[in-house]
């Protein structure tokens, strides 16, 4: 079953002199509980096409369905439930909120979606980093914040997690962490995963791997034999 | 506890100098308001119940020799509730003069007297005194006070220490509205004693009327039903001095319960939207990761305004509480300014919950104004790092010789500074109003000392002015034999009535002979004025009445001396107190077709001691009384001293507003530009580099602050001054320079210590840290 149906969406920033065609006509299905990697050069479209998947941004023309929905023609309000109610996010800068301890950003996130609290235990559990759940983003390493990121958008049970070059700011051990991390939830909790990569290699663990450029999908590759994490390098 | 307040407490604990700031603000305008509307209204009340319960007379008329069958038909007229016959006289005793009333043996129906201690008097040797006056002159009950009556010395023991309605403020006359203790005060002997052995009448009926009268048709029908005796004067409860002053204070302490707090508000309202739209500002990411977890704009707002409103709490609730303290403080001074017995503070809840509500209104919406760019926020975009700002040209910058000649660091000082328009306007607005509330209260004082000085130095120019019985005009009295009389005038002073159109004042009218210089009388072109043919008006009076030279008023004199007349108004005075309405004898004898003139009054100049003489003149059998040019400056001064206080609170808030207002939006613009300063830091720049740019900046500040505080100062100055001058004298606004000087003194100090404080934080940035925190 199809979890998104994107049809020929297209996003304009700016008008006259300044006018920027971040995405000319992209049209792609992605299958629930898929591993999908955008995967493009920097400056190709990927954040604005991940963007409009999660709510955070309407497209100036085309469709969007979600799980059935049509999310084109949400209002702000009604994004933002939309957002609440099915899309964790993992940004390439972790984002923790940095007077709320591991922990605490965590249970946000629940409190917000009205979830119980337990979920972020569990969360953190997943993650592996039970162990540092009082310490405040500013007493984590790098891979630490990212993993806490990552139980923050996942605590809730979201539809789908969309991860914008989670490993960019990590190094190559503490970034295969990572990818283990979501590669498992993917797995595990059968959560839809996409991650945008510039990186040729992260996109061999993906099911299904999306090519961008200047705006549009070059193609969508389905991958018979993802690699784990671990075996890949770069 | 929910994570969202959670987020909040840590915002707060962050914040908190900022936050103690705008609290501390909002305190001072809820403290300043409800401390001056709870004084206020306790004066009010107990003031009124006083009125009431001691029943202080809805209308006096003053006449001669009326007797009880008079009073009697007076009190048979439709309408009146009561009305009691009574003497007052003012006798000397001492160097002091009191005022003496007569009492039944049974207590007074009308005007009665508070007891503080003793009792009423028993018998027709006893007398009940002023508190006041007995405290200070450390007379007790059970002492004797002598009081000199028709040439002789009486003797009463005091059996009860008094306050009275009537003289809430000891008001001695309109040109003497606060008479100092030491000497004037009020004393009660019994009506017998008048009667039998003084055989004096009583010379005046209180009247205490029925609610829903016509008041007007009443007193017409008393002054009927007194024919054909006459009647000298008469008095609504509202035109009696001490019940005027009364209103008079309401009015100027209700103007200041505004104005300020208002003031104090804006400052208030400005510091939590530049703190705000700071925050926001610094947190745009984590509003942005908030929206794409999917809080809604409304739960965000909700934050930021949990803010505010925590703001909003801590301030009224310690405005409220320091109110207790400042309330007790100004009803104590009240205490020993005017005489209303039971005068203590008390809380009044719907004040506190006023004050609150208008400082959450105030904190709400300035909150909301700052952060309403929270809703235009997009998730997508504020997860990216904030584009630099476009670094702006500054006007300076066009003129490129002068720009080019400036160092490094002036120029870098000039631009910071115009960088955020909002926090630099918002640290001159604070500047300009603590300047402002200096020069306003200094200038106050100064207006007051200024129209005493001129006015005793320049204006009045006699030493002692003789209150005689009437004697023709012909006639030369003992008096001005004695040694030390100088130069002296005579003159007759009546009370009279002037009418224009429908405006009606009472002012006395001073009859002078040519060449009276006891009065410096001149008019706007500085020339003495011209009574030919006509009278002259002090240009207050004019102005109040709205009547130019040439105009005609009417001039009644209450039936005894002259009939109703039209009189020309020939030149109006310049002066600031010490009212009169002018003419000279030659017009006054030809208008009314008096042949036989007296006079009452004795302007006199003396190069002796003036206080030896005005005893030896007190002997003199004629004389009623006197009073002296230097008892009267220094009756004023006293006022001065006991207004004093308030001047003094206003500087200490000045200065408080000030070092907040500086220190706290001085936080946020050095938290705002810590990262700057470490770049700075990091391409060697030190703190002493960076604190000459800052202090370059506050110069620039101060530059322009300055001005804007003097014209704030006498803005407020010119919009009170209606406010504080009344029937006895006008308020000229006149601020001396050196009260200027001490302002902008003031604002400097203020500006410097602000300037230490910061220092601290400036070396505390760390290098490493802040080039790691710029995100949030
Ligand atoms: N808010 C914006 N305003 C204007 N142009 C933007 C904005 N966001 C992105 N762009 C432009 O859109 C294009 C695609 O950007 P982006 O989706 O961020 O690329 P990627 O994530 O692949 O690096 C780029 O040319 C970028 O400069
Ligand atoms: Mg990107």
């Amino acid at each position: 079953m199809n979890l998104y149906e994107i049809n020929n969406i297209t996003k304009i920033y700016g008008d006259g002199e300044t006018k920027v065609n971040a995405l000319n006509g992209v049209s792609l299905n992605i299958e629930e509980g898929k591993f999908v990697v955008v995967l493009g050069a920097s400056g190709s479209g990927k954040s604005t096409l991940l963007n409009i998947l999660g709510g955070m941004d309407n497209a100036t023309s085309g469709e969007i369905i979600f799980n059935g929905k049509n999310i084109t023609e949400l209002d702000q309000r009604k994004l933002t439930r939309f957002r609440k109610e099915n899309i964790g996010f993992v940004f390439q800068s972790y984002n923790l909120l940095p007077n709320l301890t591991a922990l605490e950003n965590v249970e946000f996130s629940t409190e917000i979606s009205k979830l119980p609290k337990q979920g972020a235990d569990n969360a953190l559990a997943i993650v592996g980093l039970s162990q540092r759940k009082n310490h405040y983003p500013a007493e984590l390493s790098g891979g630490e914040q990212q993993r806490i990121s990552i139980a923050r958008a996942i605590a809730k049970k979201p539809k789908v997690l969309l991860c914008d070059e989670p490993t960019g700011a990590l190094d190559y051990k503490t970034g295969i962490m990572v990818l283990n991390v979501l590669r498992d939830i993917n797995k595990k909790q059968e959560t839809t995963v996409v991650l945008i990569t510039h990186s040729q290699d992260i996109a061999k663990i993906a099911d299904v791997v999306i090519k961008m450029r200047s705006g549009q999908i070059l193609e969508a590759v389905t991958n018979p034999t993802p690699l784990m994490p671990d075996e890949v390098e770069w | 506890m929910k994570i969202q307040n959670k987020f909040l407490l840590r915002k707060i604990k962050n914040q908190l100098p900022q936050l103690i700031s705008a609290a501390l603000i909002i305190a001072i305008g809820v403290g300043f308001f409800v401390t001056l509307k709870t004084v206020l209204y306790q004066y009010q009340k107990m003031s009124e119940i006083y009125y009431e319960e001691y029943s202080l007379a809805d209308y006096t008329i003053y006449g001669v020799e009326i007797d009880v069958n008079d009073v009697e038909k007076v009190r048979q007229i439709d309408g009146i509730k009561a009305a009691e016959g009574r003497v007052m006289a003012d006798y000397v005793s001492g160097d002091t003069t009191l005022r003496t009333f007569s009492v039944p043996i049974k207590e007074p129906l009308i005007n009665k007297t508070y007891f503080y201690e003793g009792n009423h008097i028993k018998k027709d040797s006893e007398c009940l005194l002023l508190k006041k006056y007995a405290d200070v002159n450390e007379l007790k009950i059970g002492d004797n006070i002598e009081l000199k009556i028709q040439n002789e010395i009486h003797n009463f023991t005091i059996t009860g220490l008094v306050a009275t309605p009537e003289f809430v403020y000891l008001a001695q006359s309109e040109s003497v509205p606060m008479a100092d203790p030491l000497a004037f005060g009020v004393v009660y002997i019994s009506e017998n004693y008048f009667k039998d052995r003084l055989n004096i009448g009583y010379n005046q009926i209180n009247v205490m009327l029925h609610r829903e009268v016509d008041s007007a048709e009443v007193t017409k029908q008393i002054k009927e039903s007194l024919k054909p005796k006459k009647v000298l004067y008469d008095l609504f409860k509202d035109q009696q001095i001490s019940y005027k002053m009364y209103i008079e204070d309401h009015n100027q302490i209700n103007s200041f319960a505004y104005i300020f707090p208002f003031i104090f508000f804006i400052i208030a309202a400005m510091i939590i939207y530049v703190l705000q739209k700071r925050n926001i500002v610094r947190e745009r990411k984590q509003i942005g990761i908030l929206k794409a977890m999917g809080l809604s704009n409304i739960k965000i707002v909700g934050i930021y305004t949990k803010y505010a409103i925590v703001v909003a709490v801590l301030g009224s609730l310690a405005g409220c509480l320091f109110s207790i303290v400042l309330g007790d403080y100004i009803l104590d001074i009240f205490g020993e300014m005017f005489d209303i017995p039971e005068l203590i503070f008390t809380v009044y809840l719907g004040l506190w919950v006023i004050g609150f509500i208008i400082a959450l209104v105030v904190c709400v919406v300035s909150n909301f104004v700052g952060i309403k760019k929270v809703l235009k926020i997009k998730p997508a975009e504020a997860m990216n790092a904030e584009k630099p700002k476009k670094g702006k040209k500054i006007l300076l910058e066009n003129i490129k010789p002068l720009w080019n000649r400036l160092s490094f660091n002036t120029r870098y000082s000039l631009k910071t500074s115009l960088r955020n328009k909002g926090r630099f306007f918002a640290v001159v607005f604070g500047m300009a109003v603590s300047v402002a509330l200096a020069v306003f209260a200094l200038g106050f004082n100064d207006s007051f000392n200024y129209l005493i000085n001129t006015h005793y130095n320049d204006f009045v120019k006699y030493d002692l002015m003789v209150n005689i019985k009437a004697v023709p005009l012909e006639r030369e009295i003992e008096i001005i034999r004695l040694p030390g009389v100088q130069t002296y005038f005579k003159s007759t002073i009546l009370p009279v009535k002037i009418e224009k159109e429908n405006q009606k004042l009472d002012y006395p009218l001073l009859i002078m002979e040519d060449g009276f210089d006891m009065l410096n009388l001149k008019n706007e072109a500085g020339e003495k004025i011209n009574l030919k043919d006509g009278i002259a008006l002090p240009s207050y009076v004019a102005n109040k009445l709205g009547v130019n030279k040439g105009d005609k008023v009417k001039l009644s004199s209450f039936g005894s001396y002259f009939d109703d007349i039209e009189v020309e108004v020939r030149d109006t005075t310049l002066q600031a107190s010490s009212f009169y309405i002018y003419a000279n004898y030659d017009f006054i004898e030809k208008e009314f077709e008096i042949n036989n003139m007296l006079y009452n009054t004795i302007f006199i100049k003396t190069d002796k001691d003036v206080k030896e003489l005005s005893q030896r003149i007190n002997d003199g059998e004629e004389v009623i009384s006197t009073t002296s040019k230097e008892q009267d400056k220094n009756t004023m001064l006293k006022i001065l001293e006991t207004m004093s206080f308030m001047i003094q609170i206003l500087i200490i808030f000045a200065i408080m507003l000030g070092i907040i207002v500086l220190y706290a939006v001085g936080i946020i613009n050095l938290t705002a530009r810590s990262y700057e300063f470490i770049v700075l830091k990091v391409m060697g720049y030190g703190t002493i580099d960076i604190m000459i740019a800052y202090v370059k900046e506050i110069f620039f500040q101060i530059v322009i602050a300055v001005p804007f505080g003097f014209l704030l100062g006498n803005l407020i100055l010119q919009g009170i001054k209606g406010e504080f001058s009344n029937d006895s004298f006008v308020l000229i606004p006149h601020i001396y320079n050196k009260s200027y000087l001490l302002a902008t003194l003031l604002l400097v100090i203020i500006s410097s210590i602000v300037l230490l404080l910061s220092i601290k934080t400036i070396n505390r940035l760390d290098i490493v840290e802040g080039l790691k925190t710029r995100e949030d």
